[in-house]
């Protein structure tokens, strides 16, 4: 350790890292055997979970102004990438106890806050969201869960169902019908009368066997006065806010889990030896494998800025959380199935391999296109804001800074839960899309990256100008495609500015920007595999160095516990 | 808190859904459903609060359908407020 100097940043997520020890040893405080263990009794990782407390986690979740030690999501973000390249049930329980918490700090009173960073910091405590219901899904008008006003309180009846931590939750932000509309209520099942709240049955899942994913039924429920979160009637507002947040971390979990499938890949692809060579140097492999890289470098850019967006640029984060949740993931996902075909037969084992841990993450990590919004839901609301950009221009007035955004070598500002800055669907602009892909010509700024970077890039300016003239004539755009198409745009946009504003603090492989020109290549051609000479040794050279050193894939370099 | 009558209510409101879509307030018909303007649930969730800062004016989003006009919102507005 120690080679590498630590980021800021990266400082707690380090410690976090050696704390938890290497996952592929079996005699690790938490390893992918015990892991695997835990998965195949479908029971939660106990000791993972433990070791979490222990060291700290929950402090992470409370801000500094409540006594814990959030500061940025930034910071954040390379948490939720070191515990989820582990096991994203750790992740998952962990962050819905987040996303119960976060309305309480934007706001909740000075009692609600201080219970919650009291149960966070003493017991780790977990927390419940409940929003959704069997039949009220994605739409949060449907909610059938109702408080009614009566003698000095609420009335609760109705039950919520597939609720992350139902069964251990000691506090619950439910979204509820009242008066005016729907309200947020916070409840503490250790003060409610017998039989008031019933804790359903967990429920059986694809992946995250060992997540607490349940229900919560009320029946009658009496809640005092104070149990109203922020205003009454303005419940869904709060929860769309809240839902940035959580949106972005969960494009730390994609990161996370991808990672751990491409180190599984390569080091089956250097291991494995087929025609008297090791597979990696077959060339369809190494085009997967490559691939791979890439996939999670765009993702990781585009993470990272929209984390540090949430307090440097929090009016654009209705749209960019909307472009990471649905975007991440996806990349994500196919770095899974490729390294799924790298893996072949070993992909479909329980055992051998990573003890296993393969196909435990193939099938968690499908829950990142799903929860918190859907990939549908993501895309209309991209769609939405889009039409309302192109209808309306620039209200705000305000320009965002991309080189301040994109500098990774300054530390995102501390989040201020008082004043957080977010809009629901009004993202004034969206101008790491404007800077690269709008007027003037920006093609020479990459010239330091090669020719093969400034076709791509002229490309993408093909596309995007085509992007304005659809947008342009269809003012609500129910096709969805155009939505897809700016997500590229914004990946496209988030490589360049990182490498154009952060390249002195880049990993040394990525100063030059051959993976940039890969990248944009990907991004332009959709899904096509990396091929040629000229560029792709390097990239891969520096994805096998990142593998042998033990790091993390990332534009940023981030040592792994040995 | 404001005395508006329902006239000026609804001129106050084709002023701030005007701004929204980017129209003529004289465009903006109060008797046109909200979603032949151009609204959809996400984008009226988010004018609904903007009115609320801008003008005191709290709109509530129970069950948005698009075939809500700004006359109507604003009669309702008043009703509640009397209620």
């Amino acid at each position: 350790m120690g080679l590498i100097a630590v980021r800021p940043v990266h400082a707690a997520a380090q410690d976090l890292e050696r704390v938890l020890g290497d996952p592929f040893s079996p005699d690790a405080p938490v390893s992918f055997r015990g892991l695997v263990r835990h998965d195949e009794r479908e029971e939660p990782p106990w000791e993972a979970f433990e070791t979490l407390r222990a060291w700290g986690v929950h402090a992470q979740l409370v801000p500094q102004a409540f006594g814990g030690c959030l500061k940025s999501f930034e910071e954040l973000l390379a948490l939720v990438r070191v515990v989820s390249r582990r096991d994203l049930v750790l992740t998952t329980g962990l962050g819905s106890t987040m996303l119960a918490a976060i309305p309480v700090w934007a706001w909740g009173d000075d009692d609600q806050r201080r219970q919650v960073a009291q149960m966070l910091l003493g017991a780790g405590a977990f927390g419940s969201f409940a929003v959704s219901e069997r039949d009220a899904g994605s739409d949060f008008l449907a909610t059938k869960a109702r408080a009614e006003y009566a003698e000095g309180g609420y009335r609760l009846t109705g039950e919520k169902w597939l609720i992350g931590n139902a069964s251990r939750c000691s506090f619950v932000v439910a979204m509820v019908q009242t008066r005016p509309a729907l309200s947020l209520l916070f409840i503490r099942p250790d003060q409610l009368p017998a039989g008031a709240l019933r804790r359903l049955p967990k429920v059986r899942t694809l992946g995250l066997r060992g997540h607490d994913m349940g229900g919560l039924a009320f029946n009658d429920c009496p809640l005092p006065t104070s149990a109203l979160l922020g205003r009454a009637g303005r419940g869904m507002e709060m929860a769309f806010t809240t839902l940035q947040y959580t949106r972005t971390m969960i494009g730390g979990m994609a990161l996370g889990a991808a990672d751990t499938a491409l180190r599984l890949a390569l080091g089956w692809g250097r291991d494995r030896r087929l025609y008297g060579k090791p597979i990696r140097d077959i060339p369809a492999v190494r085009s997967l494998l490559l691939g791979c890289f890439l996939d999670i470098l765009i993702a990781e850019c585009v993470t990272t800025i929209t984390a540090r967006a949430l307090t440097l640029a929090p009016r654009r984060a209705s749209l960019w959380a909307a472009v990471t949740k649905y975007l991440v993931p996806n990349l994500s996902e196919r770095v899974v199935r490729d390294a799924s075909v790298v893996l072949s037969a070993r992909s479909y084992l329980r055992e051998g391999v990573g003890d296993g841990i393969f196909q435990k993450i193939a099938r968690d990590i499908v829950i990142t296109s799903i929860f918190e919004g859907t990939q549908l839901v993501q895309l209309s609301m991209i769609a939405s804001q889009l039409a309302q950009l192109v209808r309306i221009g620039r209200r705000d007035g305000e320009q965002v800074d991309v080189d301040r955004l994109c500098d990774l070598g300054t530390p995102a500002p501390a989040w201020d839960p008082s004043n957080t800055g977010l809009r629901i669907a009004d993202p004034g602009g969206d101008e790491l899309v404007e800077r690269w892909f709008g007027q003037p010509d920006s093609s020479e700024e990459v010239l330091a990256a090669g020719p093969r970077a400034t076709t791509a890039l002229r490309s993408l300016r093909d596309q995007a100008r085509a992007l304005r003239r659809n947008l342009a004539t269809i003012p609500t755009p129910a096709d969805l495609s155009l939505a897809r198409r700016h997500c590229v745009l914004h990946a496209a946009a988030c490589c360049l500015q990182i490498w154009r504003t952060s390249r002195s603090v880049l990993a040394p492989e990525a100063a030059g920007g051959e993976w940039l020109a890969l990248s944009l290549e990907r991004l332009v051609g959709g899904d096509s595999a990396p091929s040629g000479a000229d560029l792709e040794p390097s990239v891969c050279d520096w994805m096998y160095g990142q593998l042998d050193r033990g790091e993390l894939f990332s534009i940023m370099p981030f040592e792994l516990a040995q | 808190m404001n005395t508006w009558t329902l006239a000026e209510l609804i001129a106050q409101l084709q002023q701030a859904f005007a701004g929204f879509l980017g129209m003529d307030p004289a465009e903006v018909n109060p008797n046109s459903s909200i979603k032949e303007l151009g609204m959809d649930s996400l984008t009226a969730v988010e004018l609904a609060i903007d009115i609320e800062e801008r003008l005191g004016v709290s709109l509530f989003l129970t069950d948005f359908t698009g075939r809500e006009t700004i006359a109507g919102l604003a009669a309702s507005f008043l009703e509640e407020r009397v209620a």
